[in-house]
């Protein structure tokens, strides 16, 4: 950073604020009589006790205070101070656990309350506020992830959080929550591939053809239109016809129902952010650099390759970060058309009115998709052109 | 030799150049001189082929430019634009090395000349490493010229190299680029707007108009004696005299003699230009100045009723 002298940052002032109020004015945990009744709430003294609760508002209060310092190092000790937050979570849901739930029944189980809820909300979006700021960003952001993810793995992974109500739900499920994790991310990156590839050729091929890019364009846009449950269940008539017809396609799994019409799809939602991105990043290098290639003897293979290429990559894998956010939250519908995948359980849970099962289907596709996110940052970091570089 | 016969280009309706005539001798510095939108640029295009041309022919050598291969043809000649179209992901070495590259010379050869020419345009060895964006615009420029000149090509296109500086590096690049020539002597097509950059670098300059050569001459015949209204307006009516004073030294003008220290305090160098000995003498209200050499000593005298007539003189 150029200048040592900071102003003061408001939004994390007033984000630390809010998190304060909200630690104290909602439940920090509940515990539920059994899975579908609902839960007594305890606030954060009843909860976790005094203490704790002090000094996790001691926290908030120093990133409150250290936002409004004007010196540069604050960025550094607010994130640090963030991260120790967001780890302490865990042991404050286990530290919950061993106060209340000693003496509730055998089909008790403890929820995570409003109040805990908002602040782990909040602590993600301030630690994301603070990194913008960071030096290191592309290295604190993973290590952040890993050490948040540790701190989680190793609570469950103990045992402390066995009560809670989330993880009765994992153990109860073992196995299909590994199959739907597979199912997810082969779905997911199998169709950001698939669409890759063809959404490259696409974009490429229409450099040099105006006529036929606007075609591509407007195809690629018309598909991204369509709802998605939608077009899940469009697809189904057809692929059953299809495997009426053509019988043999059954080994390979194809069916109206089950991943084809969701991979198809799928490709379909990720071709409009890959084709318009890809394509932007190649048309968007500069003409009188190409224009010098050329002038300086390059044929065209040269030229697109040793310039165009490079020069656009950036862009280009902005294009896939996108499409691959945007389809791992997509598998999740897939799940409707039998497609597997955390979708199964968000549905389930909505069936059975079982909220803590909602959440295991929806918390690990946030997790895949914030861990998309991070490898995708440092892989464009990684891969952009030396030259590109901002200079620090 | 760069000989253009009859060449034409037609757009659809309009024809950007119009049955043009020139010829550009080995070794000489030719400025294409025009508004924008006069054909200058295209002209330059196309004699590397980045335009195909409509009729006419471009000889070269003596060889039609259509019997090379258009890569090939490119490869053999140096190319330069306004804004440098250096390649921002690569270094300045790998940036000059590129037609080298291209033509598939040997690593250590490329080395050697990317030494060669940084020391020519003076550049700092350390800028070798450095990206395009980390150089200052004047920096940025001569590496563009710099890679033009790489692989030691007969010939030199140059499309405004130079419209994107400022007034001083602008002055600094042309001087550099008049020393360069100085020794190299380049068969170098320069397109400019600025005429005073095309007085300046020209050995002969080219005026366009509307897709046409209105007048190929030396710069001193083009001030003296327009062939038309248009190129008189265009070389200025009021300061023609001083654009004339700005193209001799004043080592054509003056008187040598061995004691000149005594007749005047006010020196001047050698090389300055007869407009520059007008400026001290009226600001230094004087008639006579003394000539320095460049060792800094007196070389001759030049007086108030010398200074004109100098290009009657070279």
């Amino acid at each position: 950073m150029p200048s040592s002298r900071r102003p003061v940052n408001r939004v994390l002032f007033s984000l630390s604020l809010l998190a304060l109020a909200l630690l104290w004015g909602l439940d920090t945990g509940t515990v539920v009589p059994n899975r579908i009744m609902p839960g007594t709430g305890h606030g954060p003294v009843d909860g976790i006790g005094i203490g704790l609760a002090l000094a996790i508002s001691l926290g908030l209060a120093g990133v409150a205070l250290l936002a409004l310092l004007p010196s540069a190092p604050r960025d550094a000790f607010i994130t640090v101070l963030l991260t120790a937050l967001l780890v302490s979570v865990p042991f404050l849901l286990d530290h919950f656990i061993t106060r209340k739930m000693a003496d509730a029944g055998p089909y008790a189980r403890a929820g995570i309350g409003a109040g805990l809820w908002c602040l782990l909300f909040l602590l993600v979006l301030m630690l994301g506020e603070s990194l913008k700021y960071a030096r290191w960003r592309r290295l604190w952001q993973p290590l952040i992830l890993v050490i948040t993810l540790g701190a989680w793995g190793l609570a469950v992974s103990q045992g402390r959080l066995d009560a809670l109500a989330l993880v009765r739900e994992f153990q109860a499920r073992p196995g299909p929550f590994m199959e739907a994790l597979s199912a997810h991310l082969l779905l997911a990156i199998g169709s950001v591939l698939v669409s890759l590839l063809i959404g490259f050729l696409l974009a490429v091929s229409g450099l040099h053809r105006p006529r036929w890019r606007s075609l591509v364009l407007n195809t690629v846009s018309f598909l991204q239109t369509i709802p998605s449950l939608a077009l899940f269940g469009l697809l189904i008539a057809p692929l059953s016809l299809l495997v009426d017809a053509v019988p043999a396609l059954k080994a390979f799994g194809i069916s109206g129902i089950g991943w084809a019409p969701a991979f198809l799809a799928l490709v379909a939602y990720s071709l409009l952010p890959m084709v318009r991105n890809t394509h932007v990043a190649l048309t968007g290098v500069a003409s009188d650099v190409l224009d010098a290639a050329q002038a300086m003897g390059m044929n065209g293979w040269q030229r697109f390759v040793q310039v165009r290429l490079p020069l656009a990559m950036p862009v280009v894998l902005e294009g896939i970060r996108i499409t691959t956010i945007q389809a791992i939250g997509l598998t999740a519908v897939a799940a409707l058309v039998g497609a597997g995948g955390f979708g199964t359980f968000i549905f389930q849970g909505l069936g059975q009115a079982a909220m803590d099962l909602v959440m295991l289907g929806a918390l690990p596709t946030i997790a895949l998709a914030l861990i998309a996110d991070t490898v995708f940052g440092g892989l464009t970091r990684w891969l952009a052109p030396p030259g590109q570089e901002p200079t620090r | 030799m760069i000989e253009l016969q009859d060449l034409s280009c037609q757009f659809g309706e309009s024809r950007a150049v119009d049955r043009i005539n020139l010829t550009i001798n080995t070794g000489e510095l030719c400025v294409l001189v025009g508004r924008s939108g006069c054909g200058k640029s295209t002209t330059l295009r196309l004699i590397n082929r980045l335009i195909p041309r409509s009729s006419g022919q471009i000889r070269i050598d003596d060889q039609d430019v259509e019997q090379f291969d258009a890569r090939q043809l490119r490869l053999g000649m140096g190319y330069a634009i306004q804004g440098t179209g250096l390649f921002p992901h690569w270094t300045v070495a790998r940036n000059i090395a590129m037609v080298p590259r291209l033509l598939g010379w040997s690593r250590q050869r490329i080395d050697t000349r990317i030494r060669e020419l940084l020391e020519l345009f003076d550049l700092d060895p350390a800028t070798a490493a450095r990206y395009p964006h980390q150089l200052s615009g004047g920096q940025a420029q001569r590496v563009g010229v710099a890679r033009s000149l790489a692989a030691d090509p007969p010939i030199l296109l140059m499309d405004e190299p130079f419209g994107a500086l400022d007034a001083i590096t602008r002055e600094a690049l042309q001087n550099e680029m008049l020393r360069i020539q100085s020794t190299l002597r380049k068969t170098v097509v320069f397109v400019t707007h600025d005429i005073d950059e095309a007085l300046k670098l020209g050995d002969r300059i080219a005026v366009m108009d509307q897709g046409q050569i209105l007048q190929h001459d030396t710069p001193s015949t083009l001030l003296r004696e327009p062939a038309s209204e248009f190129v008189d307006r265009l070389f200025g009516t009021g300061d023609r005299g001083l654009k004339l004073a700005s193209l001799y030294p004043v080592s054509t003008v003056m008187t040598p003699t061995k004691d000149a220290v005594s007749t005047s305090m006010t020196t001047i160098p050698h090389d300055e230009s007869v407009r520059q000995a007008l400026s001290l003498m009226v600001w230094h209200d004087t008639h006579a100045l003394t000539v320095m050499d460049d060792r800094r000593e007196p070389i001759g005298v030049v007086r108030w009723d010398q200074l004109a007539g100098g290009d009657r003189n070279a």
